[in-house]
């Protein structure tokens, strides 16, 4: 399909508000963003029109369920007996339930489906979270005690530092950016801006990074409707398309790295996506990066080529990633200012990107918007996915 | 002179000249609680020991000394782990009761093939362990043993006892080869006294508040009987952490003026190292050239016992390492640090999130990988697999042979972690990946992710020299975990 895109559309998109969601439970959130995608679409749909769906969750155990499977969406939904296909990969996960799901109207299987993505994530502590979850993972091969997401990122965050002269503040400003583009997004976790110094004088988490450097721990849920794209006319006129797809692996353990200033599975996603799509990294007007921490969207700048190798810092001090800029990345304040329930967050994007692609994004929406691209990273860049959206079908021939 | 418990018999064994010492090794770890400092903490009691006592950190006991102490003990020697068939491991306060503490520092040294034997009860244990350890290389029944005492014996809060036991290991290579001391004969006296003791159970030792009785019933006049027999006048006499602050007295008894006269020195610097004693302070002792030392051992209702070595001709001690000058610029620590460095102040709750493994077949499956690093190494690319892998992370060879991971590498990258989440480690501490040495170095192989040591994570930049070491990891089901962390070497701190 080398530049063909895929004949897939999404119709619909929608998102509940993220946050610390206590008095929300993961079936009430999986309804609401159902809800909100389905409402989304300017023709209507009937929810029997949905053939198949695919849920993204990744951390089941956190929501206190032995075994997360699809009827964790067929439940609440009452779907039955509808087929529900769980995807866990990691920071992935929504965003490769996406493209699961792409592949099946692809092949000629269904015409509209179903995607949602949704984690829970507060409802424990933050020392059971995610930052002793990694710390396990690897507990006894990184000596002696286990490693952690912050540590094996502030480990990047020094080698580019060292390797390409890169500043503290080069990464500290991208929390500036992203915040001040939550602040507009409804449904960001953080609404309010933090400055240069808030970043630098935060608490020390994990030298280089500080607390805000990290992305929060929220609870989410986001869903989207996807269709083949000859059927898309019936439920709107204005839908996006999915022109490419890629998805890339890179050693899981951080004593397994090639190097710790790039991640080698972004590139070789990019790749296959800017192929599928037949475009150039600089086609691009805006991108939903995996800013998980900000030394990962400065790298990822890097990665997917939105500038030369080691030329980040400068990219960014050029304004190449602000809104206006070269390629807005992260107009809906990404990781840092939305939040991070690692399930929702790749569908969470594609929100986005239906919103800047159909110029609905109000105050944060880039001018003239018409392709964008999502990008998570799992793992220590252990798995990639890029996704490439266009305002118009691919084959209908734009570049 | 009187004896209320005195040795009742002595018996006394004699070697030809077929076994001996080839390799000496010590380790003593750098944290010192000063006597002055602890009677802040509890003024109005006097002291027991000298000015200070050496404190093993939080992630260190007797296994992590040993391992070291054995370390230089091979370097010594000049030998390797392979080259030793049985490892002996003295200790009255290993981590556990029912579990080997030998087969843990087999491990760590890298052993797969040594018999591990476990020798304690005692503080003499180690005199008992080097004496088993001659019989069986001059039997000709093994080449070489590899013996270690480790020791730090646990003592209450607040008692005296804390300005007396330090912590420390020692170790010896046992050959026929005897290149660096000659064994002759052994003294070793029954008796059942003792002034401390800690019954089954108990964390910390108890004793008698009478000091005449070591002096008057038990060390004193058990070591001079145990050596009576076999003291030459020519013989330098090293004594046992036990006896040193008797040096004057044991020279009156014995009628024999050559106690080493570094004994109460030594002590006063490391405290009192239970069964690593006599060796660190034979160390010392080789450093003031002698030609024939007599090594006493003594304590915990042992009785005593003491081994008659000669210098060989042919061995050079005049480029020796003393040990004083090495451990005198230990960390000095106040008495809360040493509460916290022996565990006797702890969080409640320090267990932490168990690691994937938690006593499982996984954990049976890795043990040997993790406790001695073995990595994989591809013959067709070069690369170093750690952990080790069936199809090489670099070129999906699948021709890989397992060998002993190198132990020095350099720093690839580093960051300093403010927020721990697996206690007891206390933040921040530097969590570095570096190369190792021995594979390819333009790779995905070849590295190890580690944490610095403490005292080190300031100095550590990307391209630092650093050596794996042994130490303790923390204890999950009540068992003790241990693994890696990264030193600084000499020639990059």
């Amino acid at each position: 399909m080398t530049g063909q895109g895929l004949p897939v559309a999404v119709v619909g998109a929608g998102m509940i508000d993220f946050g610390e969601l206590f008095d929300v439970s993961y079936d009430e959130m999986v309804v609401g963003a159902y809800r909100r995608a389905l409402s989304s679409v300017d023709k209507g749909i009937d929810d029997s029109q949905l053939e198949a769906a695919w849920l993204g969750t990744c951390f089941g155990e956190f929501i206190r369920r032995n075994v997360t499977t699809g009827a964790l969406l067929a439940d609440p939904l009452r779907f039955f007996p509808r087929p529900v296909t769980r995807v866990e990969n990691a920071c992935c996960t929504g965003s490769d339930a996406i493209r699961n799901a792409a592949f099946a109207i692809a092949a000629g299987i269904y015409d509209v489906v179903l995607v949602v993505g949704a984690e829970k994530m507060r409802d424990i502590p933050s020392r059971q979270s995610l930052v002793s979850q990694t710390a396990t993972v690897f507990h006894e091969w990184s000596h002696p005690r286990g490693t952690t997401a912050p540590n094996r990122f502030g480990q990047f965050a020094t080698a580019h530092m060292e390797k390409y002269g890169t500043r503290r503040e080069d990464f500290a400003e991208i929390a500036v950016k992203n915040h001040a583009n939550g602040k507009h997004n409804p449904h960001s976790h953080f609404k309010f801006d933090v400055s240069l110094e808030q970043v630098l004088n935060s608490a020390p988490i994990s030298w280089p990074l500080t607390l805000l450097d990290a992305c929060p721990t929220t609870d989410g849920a986001a869903a989207v409707i996807l269709t083949h794209e000859r059927i898309a006319a019936s439920f709107t006129d204005r839908p996006i398309y999915l022109w490419g797809t890629g998805l890339a692996t890179d050693p899981m353990f951080s004593g397994w790295k090639s190097s710790y200033t790039e991640f080698p599975a972004t590139a070789s996603a990019a790749q296959q996506a800017y192929s599928m799509a037949g475009i150039k990294p600089q086609d691009i007007d805006f991108a939903e990066l995996h800013d998980c921490f900000t030394i990962t969207e400065l790298i990822t700048y890097e990665d997917l080529g939105f500038c030369e190798k080691g030329k980040a810092g400068a990219w960014r001090a050029s304004g190449g990633p602000y809104i206006g800029g070269q390629i807005a990345c992260n107009t809906s304040g990404g990781l840092k200012a939305k939040g991070h329930p690692v399930g929702a967050t790749g569908v969470a994007q594609v929100v986005e990107a239906w919103e800047q692609l159909r110029g609905e994004a109000g105050a944060r929406q880039v001018e003239n918007a018409d392709i964008g691209l999502t990008h998570n990273l799992g793992g220590i860049g252990t798995i990639v996915s890029v996704n490439i959206y266009g305002r118009e079908p691919r084959r209908q021939g734009r570049a | 002179m009187s004896s209320v418990n005195g040795g009742r018999d002595t018996v006394s064994t004699s070697w030809g000249s077929s076994a001996g010492l080839s390799g000496l090794g010590w380790y003593v770890p750098r944290l010192r609680l000063a006597s002055k400092q602890w009677q802040k903490a509890w003024p109005g009691v006097s002291t027991d020991g000298g000015v200070t006592v050496a404190v093993p950190d939080s992630d260190e006991d007797v296994v992590t000394m040993a391992v070291e102490a054995a370390d230089g003990a091979l370097a010594d020697a000049g030998i390797s782990i392979d080259d030793v068939d049985e490892i002996y491991l003295a200790s009255a306060s290993g981590p556990y009761t029912t579990k080997s503490s030998a087969a843990m520092v087999g491990a760590g040294l890298g052993a797969d093939r040594a018999r591990t034997v476990d020798f304690g009860g005692s503080t003499r244990s180690i005199g008992d362990a080097l004496t088993a350890a001659l019989d069986a290389v001059a039997h000709g029944r093994v080449r070489r043993v590899l013996v270690i005492g480790s020791d730090f014996l646990p003592a209450t809060p607040g008692d005296t006892l804390e300005t007396r036991f330090g912590g420390a290991a020692g170790a010896a290579v046992v050959d026929a080869e005897a290149r660096l001391l000659q064994a002759r004969a052994a003294g070793s006296v029954l008796s059942t006294a003792t002034t401390h003791w800690r019954c089954s159970g108990a964390k910390f030792v108890q004793r008698y508040d009478d000091p005449r009785l070591e002096r008057e019933g038990s060390v004193v006049p058990n070591l001079v009987r145990s050596a009576a027999s076999i003291l030459e006048p020519e013989d330098l006499f090293v004594l046992p952490g036990t006896a040193a602050k008797f040096e004057r007295l044991i020279a009156k008894e014995s009628g024999h003026p050559r106690v080493s006269a570094q004994a109460r020195t030594l002590a006063g610097v490391i405290g009192d190292t239970g069964n690593a004693h006599s060796l660190v302070a034979l160390a010392e002792a080789l450093s003031e050239a002698p030609t024939s030392v007599v090594v006493g051992f003594e304590g915990s209702g042992a009785g005593a016992s003491a081994i008659r070595f000669t210098v060989p001709e042919a061995a050079d001690l005049s480029r020796r390492q003393a040990v004083l000058p090495a451990v005198s610029d230990g960390a000095l620590i106040d008495y809360v640090t040493f509460l916290k460095a022996t565990g006797k102040l702890a969080p409640s709750d320090t267990s932490g999130p168990a690691s994937p493994y938690s006593a499982s077949p996984g954990w049976m499956r890795d043990e040997r990988h993790l406790l001695a690093p073995t990595g994989a190494l591809c013959s067709a690319c070069g690369s170093l697999n750690y952990p080790p892998r069936s199809i090489c992370i670099d070129c999906r060879g699948s021709d890989l042979t397992e060998v002993l991971l190198p132990r020095t590498g350099t720093v690839l990258t580093y960051n300093v972690q403010h927020i721990v989440p697996i206690s007891p480690e206390e933040a921040p501490v530097a969590v570095c990946v570096a190369q190792m040495e021995g594979g390819r170095a333009d790779g995905y192989g070849g590295k190890v992710t580690a944490l610095m040591l403490r005292e080190a994570a300031e100095d550590v930049r990307i391209g630092s020299e650093v050596r794996l070491i042994f130490r303790r990891a923390g204890v999950e089901h009540g068992m003790v975990r241990y693994g890696y962390k990264f030193g600084l070497r000499e020639s990059s701190s």
